[in-house]
């Protein structure tokens, strides 16, 4: 009991308590995605006070002696790695640039009638229980509603689902409120209907429904966007289908999708504006 | 001023101080989740809502004989509306939405209200319908399952009525009238329907387009509560055009038909004609059910429990669609030759309706039905403009009257087709023998009444005079065998009674007798009534299928099928349910007579009146042709008619052709020349058709 009065104990106890669920929070798709949603932000303000605060304790710790070393060491280190940071600056700038250009131009060629802009994911948007995420761009870029984001290699990422001045919210396509009109383009395809499903989007997959009885849906059939829904332009590559089946009952066929995106891993994204607006 | 500073560089002080503006910033936004919106996550998230729908079970098909495809099932795409627990005030945002999208796109879709009440957009002013009286206002307002209004608070000015429409469905005014109206009109559907709009799903649009599918699909975060389902729409082959009266076509259940059979729900499509009426218990089929799991924007998430739809079966006509074809395209050329032959005194180049019907002689089925006169089934289904005024033309053609299935409801004169029957009559009842001899002075009196001849035939046996269609030998002959004689036999036959075809509507013909006159015009039967009856005039009045069918009874010996249009019926497993009837009575003719009758409709084939047609034909056939005076003759063309069966000493098939104004019976039998020739594979070097071989026309 002298211990929970011990003031230095409860700071140490309510810090821990938030690096746990900071901690938690940290993957994307773990189970407690909710508490990561609503703490995301307030954590990562906490997390680098924390940082903050342990650097001042450690700093605190060393002797005076050990101290003005190691200072002195990395003064010198700090001078080495300036020139170099100064030599490789100026590239890694322009190669990232450069990427993004590359890859805005491929996609500038590939859909004629729209302005391609490049973003940089922000991270998950933490206002909601759905996935979003946060690009850097927005009404000062153009930047409206409902308009398709697609990823380097011309794979579907989304939609615009809110803009602010500086930055928008990105709707993937597994979530249950995202809907595409896709194309199986081969002898005996089709139209299919695209949906984000809370069944399979944990699983980062989205599903086929809807499916008409003369388009035949066989696994590893490539899907893309067909271009009569109004949002997405035609021939933007959404996934391919990883599993197929049937609703004995409803006589329904399904098919289940593995978007070409990998959410996991992609930090920009590009945001498609037709050329009228 | 020493005590704030140092506690301002309390160290703990400034933890604190950071941990508490963390937890108000934490605090916020857990304010904004939980309070503020909230409750529009925690319906987003946790609320799983059971619904139910309807599966409807697929029509059969209808094929013909050989199995090629006459009606079938579209797969379509249709739009559903259902109760979305989001906010309340996305839902007019959403129908506005909708009703702009389906009309851009020009889909069929719910908007009774458009019935009653209607927005001119010119005058910007709402009117009620016209043929809408005060009575059918007041019935309608105060109508308890839709805005059940007091009888004093009912407005017949539809500007008022329309807003109490607003604010009844809550159509608040930063909507213009005209956007107002749309949303209204599909709230109107909602209210309609409103059971099923909380608990399951109301089909407000079917059929839909591509686009229409791809906007709702891509578009669904603007359209809450508006989802697609599969389904099947019934859908015709063109071929099902060349035989559409016995095909027929399905419609929207009516009233009445919902009041006679209580499965029947108001989506239902039903057939309402041919064969999609005739067989509809075995087309429908059992509809199934499923119980749906949704998100709140009913969206399905999962099947929880239902059951299958059993489809319906699949008919098999009788009817041989290439021979159909064969039999339509026959008549064309027929009717056009005898157009081409006008000269204004008896041929008045008005041939126009026209039958052809080939039966096998040997079950009875019918492989050929053609009516000239017709209509596409698909005109009756779908819903572009082109169908609707094609269709509205067909229903409202009072000159040519597609929609009526002359081959089994029109009703004509037999002329001298019927003379058989009278010389059956005869021989039977051995009032005459083959061999006796009748005078024919072109002219004679019966009963006070003059009757005559289009030639002097002198003494002539039955044989000759069936050949030569001599009116005289029968009026003379149904004289001496008497009226009650001839009507027995005629009905034997077939004639004036219901052949109890397998379709709907069937007409059951008069035969002219004592009976018929007495309840029709109260008068008694005179002599010369037998006498003109017995030439196939006076109150005869056959179907063109009780023809066909007492022609193929003729070939056949006297055994009488029942004629049908149903080969079989068969389950999705192939089973077979039923099968058209081929059991047949005797007519009980004596082989005397059959032969004399044999003989006689082969000479009118090869000296006789279809001698023309028939005398150089590769094959035997046997026919008699018959001219029906409509008494309308001094400006228009008799009725021409003509039966035949072939080949004549073993025959296959029986066929009977009715040209409406086809002058002469005679001018009819180059149809059934021509349907010969697709059923036998006759393929004719020269034309044997010889127009100066000179014969009586009858």
């Amino acid at each position: 009991m002298k211990l929970l009065k011990n003031r230095k104990f409860q700071i140490i106890l309510i810090i821990a308590v938030f690096i746990v669920v900071a901690v938690l929070s940290i993957n994307r798709f773990s189970g407690v995605n909710i508490i990561r949603n609503l703490v995301t932000i307030p954590i990562t303000w906490i997390q680098k006070g924390i940082n903050k605060a342990d650097e001042y304790f450690a700093q605190k710790s060393f002797t005076r002696k050990q101290f003005q070393e190691l200072l002195e060491e990395n003064k010198v280190l700090k001078a080495e790695n300036e020139d170099l940071r100064e030599q490789n600056a100026g590239m890694s700038f322009l190669q990232d640039e450069n990427q993004l250009l590359r890859d805005a131009l491929s996609l500038k060629e590939i859909f004629d009638g729209y302005n391609i802009i490049g973003s940089n994911i922000m991270g998950s948007d933490p206002g909601n229980f759905v996935y979003r995420y946060k690009i850097d761009i927005g009404t000062r870029d153009k930047v409206k509603q409902d308009m398709p984001v697609v990823a380097a290699n011309n794979a579907l990422y989304g939609r615009i689902y809110s803009v602010n001045y500086t930055t928008s919210v990105i709707i993937p396509i597994i979530d249950e409120n995202a809907g595409i009109s896709g194309w199986i383009s081969k002898e005996k395809g089709g139209h299919v209907n695209i949906k984000g499903d809370i069944r399979y989007k944990e699983d980062g997959l989205c599903l086929i429904e809807n499916v008409s009885d003369g388009v035949e849906l066989v696994v590893g059939d490539v899907v893309e966007t067909s271009g009569f829904g109004g949002i997405y332009p035609k021939g933007i590559l959404v996934g391919v289908i990883v599993e197929i089946f049937h609703d004995e009952i409803t006589n329904e066929r399904y098919g289940v999708l593995e978007p070409y995106v990998d959410f996991n891993s992609i930090n920009t994204v590009f945001v498609m504006m037709e050329k009228t607006e | 001023m020493d005590g704030i500073t140092k506690i301002l560089k309390n160290r703990y002080f400034i933890i604190a101080l950071i941990m508490l503006l963390i937890m108000i910033i934490f605090l916020g936004k857990l304010y904004k989740l939980q309070i503020i919106d909230g409750k529009l996550y925690i319906s987003q998230s946790a609320v799983r809502i059971e619904r139910r729908y309807k599966i409807h079970a697929s029509r059969g098909n209808i094929y013909d004989r050989n199995g090629v495809l006459l009606a079938y099932n579209r797969e379509c795409q249709n739009v559903y509306l259902t109760k979305a627990f989001t906010a309340s005030e996305n839902l007019n945002p959403t129908l506005l939405n909708l009703y702009d999208l389906l009309t851009q796109n020009n889909e069929k879709f719910l908007k009774s209200l458009t019935s009653v009440l209607e927005y001119n957009q010119e005058y910007e002013t709402f009117v009620f319908n016209k043929d809408w009286t005060s009575q059918d206002l007041l019935a309608w307002q105060t109508r308890q399952d839709l805005f059940a209004r007091a009888e004093t608070a009912v407005q017949y000015d539809a500007n008022d009525f329309f807003r109490y429409l607003r604010k009844y469905f809550y159509v608040d005014n930063t909507y213009s009238d005209l956007d107002a109206y749309k949303i209204v009109t599909l709230r109107y559907e909602i209210l309609k329907m409103r059971p099923d709009y909380m608990s399951g799903y109301i089909e407000i649009a079917s059929d839909v387009s591509l686009e229409t599918v791809a906007y709702i699909t891509e578009n669904s975060h603007k359209l809450g509560g508006v989802s697609l389902r599969k389904s099947y729409v019934r859908a015709y082959t063109d071929e099902a055009a060349l035989a559409a009266h016995i095909v027929g076509y399905v419609g929207l259940v009516s009233d009445k038909e919902m009041e006679d059979d209580v499965t029947l729900t108001s989506d239902y499509m039903i057939g309402k004609m041919g064969i999609e009426q005739y067989c509809e218990d075995y087309l429908r089929g059992e509809d199934g059910y499923a119980v749906v799991e949704t998100d709140v924007s009913g969206k399905v998430l999962s099947v929880i429990e239902g059951k299958k739809p059993v489809n319906g079966n699949d008919v098999y006509l009788t009817i041989d669609i290439e021979l159909q074809r064969a039999s339509l395209d026959a008549l064309a050329v027929t009717i056009e030759e005898i157009i081409a032959k006008a000269d204004g005194t008896k041929n008045f180049g008005d041939a126009n309706a026209a039958v052809a019907i080939v039966i096998d002689v040997d079950t009875g089925e019918l492989l050929a039905c053609a009516n000239n006169k017709s209509f596409d089934p698909s005109w009756f289904i779908d819903s572009d403009e082109e169908s609707v005024v094609k269709r509205l033309e067909a229903i409202n053609d009072e000159a040519n009257t597609p929609m009526f299935n002359r081959a089994i409801q029109a009703l004509y004169t037999p002329g001298s087709i019927f003379k058989p029957i009278v010389a059956i009559a005869g021989l039977e009842s051995k009032v005459i023998n083959k061999d006796t001899l009748i005078e024919c002075k072109m002219k004679t009196d019966i009963g006070g009444h003059n009757f005559t001849c289009l030639s002097w035939h002198g003494k002539i046996n039955v044989t000759k005079a069936i050949e030569q269609s001599c009116n005289i030998f029968f009026n003379l002959l149904g004289v001496e065998t008497g009226i009650d004689s001839i009507d027995a036999w005629a009905r034997a036959f077939g004639l004036g009674v219901k052949t109890g075809i397998d379709l709907p509507n069937e007409s059951r013909g008069i035969i002219s007798n004592k009976e018929y006159k007495m309840q029709t015009f109260s008068e008694s039967w005179w002599i010369a009534d037998t006498a003109q009856s017995a030439i196939g005039q006076l109150y005869n009045n056959f179907t063109p299928v009780q023809i066909a069918s007492y022609t193929a009874t003729l070939a056949s010996s006297g055994r009488k099928y029942t004629p049908h249009v149903i080969l079989k019926i068969e389950d999705e497993n192939g089973d077979i349910l039923f099968e058209g009837d081929k059991s047949y009575t005797e007519v009980g003719i004596s082989e005397e007579t059959d032969a004399t009758i044999r003989e006689a409709m082969k000479l009118v084939a090869k000296e006789g009146t279809a001698s023309r047609v028939f005398a150089k034909y590769p094959l035997v056939v046997a026919a008699k042709t018959g001219t029906a005076e409509t008494g309308y003759e001094i400006d228009s063309s008799s009725n021409g008619l003509s039966i035949a069966y072939a080949p004549a000493d073993s025959p296959e098939i029986a066929a009977c052709v009715v040209i409406e104004k086809g002058v002469w019976g005679s001018y009819t039998v180059p149809a059934l020349m021509r349907i010969f020739n697709e059923y036998f594979d006759i393929e004719l070097e020269e034309e044997i058709v010889d127009d100066t071989l000179v014969t009586n026309e009858q």
